[in-house]
């Protein structure tokens, strides 16, 4: 191979060279718009499989159930309207939101608390995302404590979550468009980016296949995801433990958060989720019962308390995980029935 | 302008519909303006920057073929060197150099007060400096005539395809094909056009999802155990290969669907069977300029047209080999730096020319060795390869030479703590690479028949598109766009 010289490259017949272009477009075309009508599906509730589903509920006309920053208008618009009282917040993961075999009518435990507190004068508003960890909880918390006149706050505090460290875009309040910032590109003189969204988001208006990109990829990495699990023998009873540096780095933000509402003289009640009991889960059972103490180490009377929801959901209240795209089972150790929200709903109503 | 991006998608089949409708001289203007246009996306206020550095070598090139003065046309040469070194060390090093300087006077108890510095770096600085250093140095030789249209010249230096991130081209291998009016060609079209698909899979579908893999595995470095280091150091050779093979196959195949030739870039590095052997399949422009402008000439070798004199083996008594030694660790210290203003690029360099060195006096005291079958050859150099890679990923110096230690130290060799798709992505890609090999050394078979050519091609170029067009967005640049 030299690169002091090229040779002309040899070509073959152009029927023969455009061929594989041209059919394996149509291919592409054709699979694309398969996948697109027959197999997609929202992948950000592909967490709950597909006999689970989300309900971010209501209660006295009102949003009292939210996931982010995102929609979180919904539940201050409710919570305004109900004369800003002293509020409870509750954070948590998708164990909130999450509803095996749901059917029209049931509720989930924010909303029956938030209607049993609310008897009692007190006003329980509920923030959950999937796998939301202590890092997104942290920065949720100080954001909200803004907008509600906070007295308590109810954290879920989840070992399997310690392993996520990520902070999603949803977490951030939706930052206001400034004129500033198209000033800065041009003093950068860097039309790239300014370009390319405007390519993209002029694409996606005119190309409902361009829209779904996004869907698309979701698709692709959760294939992807399922795959590597079949291929690996994961299931969701697979031991999951937590590293030294990811426990130690979620306990200290955990300290923080209570250092913080604590100095702002909110009540803090530290639980940890229901977790299912009837068959071997995936937690390391040193790790858990370490959890478990440590938490307890953190009460303090009057101030910070801790409940242990571990076994508060029955058996026959949890339910499978059935993944969306192939159809696999797994036993679900995050997710129950209405009737499974119930019990979390008493067994957390008496300690807030 | 970035490949992985709409608009280049949009930008690059405007300009070859234009270019085949287009006069040849206008052809010529149009490459010219297209480049800047393609340049100036990125950082306008540094177009003047590659126009001057390249408007300075045409001149003194063409100074260097008027004088028939050996000793001026070598100091006609050598201005030319310095002022694109000075150019380059001015953007590239001088950060470095004052921030080196500061750490050593720290070192004996000073601390120097100078104002910070804030320089950019301006995009393929190192590529299109090296490819006028590399014209002025053939004209000088008398390899290539001094071009003569500075339209040609700067079309030459600017030309969009291998502007920023190379292949880095001699002056004889492009500047023929742009002075000469090339003939519209379907088929080559359709391997540009593959070619390009090719580049937007590596890089949009493979190392854009490798890289948030190694991004966090280098996070926290100092945690890794063994197995740990060695999935890092194989996922970091995957991204960069995938990264980079891919600018080079689009920067080839956009030449391709204007008719023009670039030569290959790449060529299997990871199954190299010496050292040496990767040098001669991994960035294929950059180790070839360096044993023609830098390691050669340290050797002290006489150019002889395109190639050099033979080297007597026993020639001052043996001192040949000490220059040869010394040659091969300057040139790849240097090489080091020239990708990045780290000590560590220069140890990454420092452990390339180690195995050089070590598999040269292997296989000259066992001299069975270069008759040993490639594949044992393939087994010893591809970890090692890979290992090399650790410094340049590295954020210090001080990570790389731990995590170095870690790759030999078998105390908690086992203790896996990166993500789980890390080792299930350093599996995969492994064996992909191996059934990509397998299937391009078998697809020759397929040259007889047509049918199932064509169906294969097909099938994979349908898979291709549809993750391309799934994938594409702006995520991350080139890994050598830093460069």
């Amino acid at each position: 191979m030299s690169v002091t010289h090229v040779e002309p490259r040899p070509h073959e017949p152009a029927l023969q060279a455009w061929a594989p272009l041209v059919i394996g477009a149509v291919l592409a075309a054709a699979g694309v718009q398969y996948v697109r009508h027959d197999l997609l599906f929202d992948t950000g509730k592909a967490a709950l499989g597909q006999l689970t589903s989300s309900l971010f509920g209501q209660a006295s006309g009102g949003q009292v159930h939210c996931q982010n920053m995102r929609d979180t208008a919904l539940c201050l618009a409710a919570y305004r309207a109900a004369g800003s009282p002293p509020a409870v917040l509750w954070l948590g993961n998708s164990q909130l939101h999450g509803v095996n075999r749901l059917q029209p009518g049931q509720k989930t435990a924010p909303v029956l608390v938030h209607e049993a507190l609310a008897a009692k004068g007190r006003y329980v508003v509920t923030y959950s995302q999937p796998n939301a960890n202590l890092l997104e909880h942290r920065l949720l918390f100080q954001q909200l404590r803004r907008d509600y006149a906070l007295d308590t706050l109810v954290l879920s505090v989840c070992l399997d979550d310690f392993r996520e460290s990520g902070i999603r875009a949803d977490i951030q309040p939706p930052a206001p468009t400034k004129p500033e910032q198209a000033k800065t590109v041009e003093a950068d003189f860097s039309p790239q980016p300014v370009v390319e969204v405007w390519l993209e988001n002029s694409l996606s208006q005119t190309f409902p296949t361009w829209r779904d990109r996004q869907g698309l990829k979701g698709l692709a990495d959760y294939a992807a995801y399922v795959i590597r699990n079949r291929a690996f023998g994961i299931n969701s009873q697979t031991k999951r433990p937590v590293s030294e540096a990811q426990y130690y780095e979620k306990l200290a933000v955990l300290k923080a958060m209570i250092a913080e509402a604590r100095a702002a003289n909110i009540k803090v009640v530290l639980y940890v989720p229901a977790y299912r009991t009837d068959v071997p889960g995936p937690y390391v059972e040193e790790q858990y019962a370490r959890l478990l103490g440590d938490l307890k180490a953190l009460t303090v009377p009057g101030q910070v308390s801790f409940v242990d929801l571990t076994s508060v959901v029955p058996g026959p209240e949890w339910g499978m995980l059935k993944d969306a795209l192939f159809g696999f089972e797994d036993y679900d150790f995050m997710h129950f029935t209405a009737e499974g929200h119930r019990h979390l709903a008493q067994g957390l109503k008496g300690a807030i | 302008m970035l490949f992985n991006s709409i608009t280049y998608l949009l930008f690059l089949p405007v300009v070859v519909a234009l270019y085949w409708l287009l006069p040849n001289r206008a052809r010529l203007w149009l490459i010219l303006l297209s480049s800047l246009v393609f340049y100036g996306f990125w950082r306008i206020e540094f177009m003047p920057l590659i126009l001057f550095s390249a408007g300075i070598d045409y001149v003194l090139a063409r100074m260097i073929e008027a004088s028939d003065d050996e000793k001026r046309r070598r100091f006609l040469m050598l201005l030319s060197i310095v002022i694109s070194l000075i150019i380059l060390g001015i953007f590239k090093y001088l950060i470095f150099f004052v921030d080196s300087v500061g750490s050593l006077a720290a070192l004996i108890g000073h601390t120097p007060s100078w104002p910070e510095l804030h320089i950019i770096l301006p995009l393929g600085i190192s590529f299109y400096i090296f490819a006028t250093i590399s014209y002025t140095v053939d004209v000088y030789r008398r390899l290539v005539p001094a071009e003569k249209s500075a339209l040609v010249y700067f079309c030459f230096v600017t030309f969009f395809p291998h502007l920023v991130a190379g292949p880095i081209l001699r002056a004889g291998v492009l500047i023929p094909q742009l002075a000469q009016r090339t003939a519209f060609n379907a088929s080559a079209m359709a391997e540009g056009t593959k070619r390009i698909i090719l580049g937007l899979f590596l890089k949009v579908v493979l190392a854009d999802n490798v890289a948030p893999l190694v991004n966090r595995a280098f996070e926290a470095p100092l945690g890794a155990h063994g197995a740990d280091a060695w999935t890092m150091a194989f996922l970091f050779g995957f991204q960069i290969y995938f990264d980079f093979s891919a600018y080079s196959h689009i920067a080839i195949g956009s030449a391709l669907l204007m008719g023009i030739v670039l030569p290959e870039n790449f060529n299997f590095p990871y199954l190299a069977s010496s050292p040496r052997d990767f040098w001669k399949r991994w960035h294929i422009s950059l180790s070839t300029w360096v044993r023609d402008y830098l390691y050669m000439p340290l050797m002290g070798a006489k150019p002889k047209g395109e190639d050099w004199e033979a080297m007597p083996a026993e020639r001052d008594g043996g001192r040949d080999e000490g220059k040869r030694t010394r040659a091969l660790f300057i040139t790849w210290t240097l090489m080091g730096l020239w990708h990045g203003a780290n000590w560590t690029f220069a140890i990454w360099g420092l452990f390339h020319a180690l195995c050089i060195w070590g598999h040269r006096l292997l296989v000259s005291a066992v001299p069975a060795l270069k008759r040993s079958p490639a594949i044992l050859g393939c087994m010893v150099t591809l970890p090692l390869m890979m290992a090399a890679w650790i410094p340049f990923r590295a954020k210090t110096v001080g990570e790389a030479f731990h995590l170095w230690g870690r790759m030999i130290d078998p105390r908690g060799f086992f203790n896996f703590s990166l993500w789980t798709n890390s080792y299930f992505a350093a599996a995969v890609l492994m064996a992909g690479m191996l059934v990509v090999f397998g299937a391009w050394r078998l697809s020759p078979a397929l040259a007889t028949r047509p049918i199932l050519r064509t169906t294969a091609q097909s099938v994979i170029l349908a898979v291709a598109m549809a993750f391309v067009f799934v994938f594409l967005q702006v995520r991350d640049s080139f890994i050598y766009f830093q460069f």
